[in-house]
């Protein structure tokens, strides 16, 4: 068992955006929907799970309005839905993260109080599932090399998800994650669709097996050459589980 | 060597023996630094995979047995 603090959270991405550095805190709550089941003769109330869960992001910074940066991602909305990705027990390749398959921007709220900086904040409910996976590639320049470490976990055959996030100011790229039994012989697992300049998110799922050991993968796409700056996290949750 | 049919899509493989020696003696090394193959496509002719991983390939399913060659 381990602790861990607000130094452990290196990167929360919204639709290939990094607004961490702006951010002072966020929560992530989720909570099980009920109904009130006890009836006549009880004496006491009683809930019932009814099968249905929902989540829901509050974050909280300093408003800053440079490209990029928080309130780029957050005047599009409200009523915009993203991916979400972060981590909140480190970000190395192999970590936990937390997928929101879609974010519903809900707020967005900008203040400004005598004698402080002006700050920003947000709230998102979720649209989709929220998963919890493993960090492939983590948000960092991801330059083009035929594959990263592989990560090894246990082989899933029930499916699962693969999250993309990414920056980039030039060029074209091909991201995939790779999958393989024996950590020698890999085959692709998830084709994302070709990266371009600018930024974005992306979550594809398969209901196949998902073998042992998984790697991102960036190639370059050669008609446009080597892609410029790219900055990219990749994650894989194996079935669709709560965090 | 024994040709197979891929069967999957972007099988990639290292195929340097030296890597192959090393991995086989536990070592381990990082995908980017095992000079791995081009990935091939579902229909690919192959006969350079690495011998260890043959038979998982094979019950995966990711690959078939098209000539057996016996050395």
């Amino acid at each position: 068992m381990a602790r861990y603090s607000a130094a452990d959270v290196s990167w929360f991405l919204v639709a290939g955006l990094d607004v961490v550095g702006t951010l002072t805190e966020f929560e992530d709550n989720r909570e099980a929907r009920t109904e009130e089941t006890h009836t006549l003769g009880d004496s006491w109330a009683e809930e019932s799970f009814v099968g249905v869960r929902q989540g829901e992001i509050t974050q909280q910074g300093f408003y800053d309005d440079a490209v990029g940066s928080v309130h780029d991602v957050l005047s599009s909305g409200p009523g915009t839905t993203n991916i979400l990705s972060y981590c909140l027990e480190g970000t190395a390749t192999g970590k936990n993260f937390v997928g929101w398959a879609g974010g519903v921007q809900v707020s967005y709220q900008r203040q400004a109080v005598r004698d402080a900086l002006t700050k920003a904040k947000a709230t998102y409910k979720g649209a989709g599932p929220i998963e919890q996976g493993k960090v492939l590639f983590p948000y960092k320049a991801a330059g083009s090399s035929f594959g990263k470490p592989s990560v090894d976990g246990l082989v899933s055959s029930t499916g699962g998800a693969g999250y993309l996030q990414y920056n980039a100011s030039a060029g074209e790229c091909n991201v995939r994650i790779l999958h393989s039994s024996d950590d020698a012989a890999f085959a692709t697992l998830f084709t994302f669709t070709k990266i371009s300049s600018g930024h974005g998110a992306e979550r594809l799922t398969t209901t196949g097996v998902i073998e042992r050991y998984t790697a991102a993968n960036f190639t370059t796409a050669s008609a446009t050459g080597a892609i410029a700056a790219l900055n990219a996290f990749v994650g894989l949750v194996r079935t669709s589980s709560a965090p | 060597m024994s040709r197979y049919r891929v069967l999957v899509d972007g099988l990639t493989y290292p195929t340097d023996p030296r890597i192959l020696r090393r991995m086989a003696a536990g070592e381990q090394i990082p995908l980017g630094k095992r000079g791995m193959c081009e990935p091939h496509g579902v229909g690919d002719i192959v006969d350079d995979l690495p011998p260890a991983s043959i038979k998982g390939l094979t019950l995966a399913r990711w690959i078939e047995l098209v000539e057996e060659v016996i050395e």
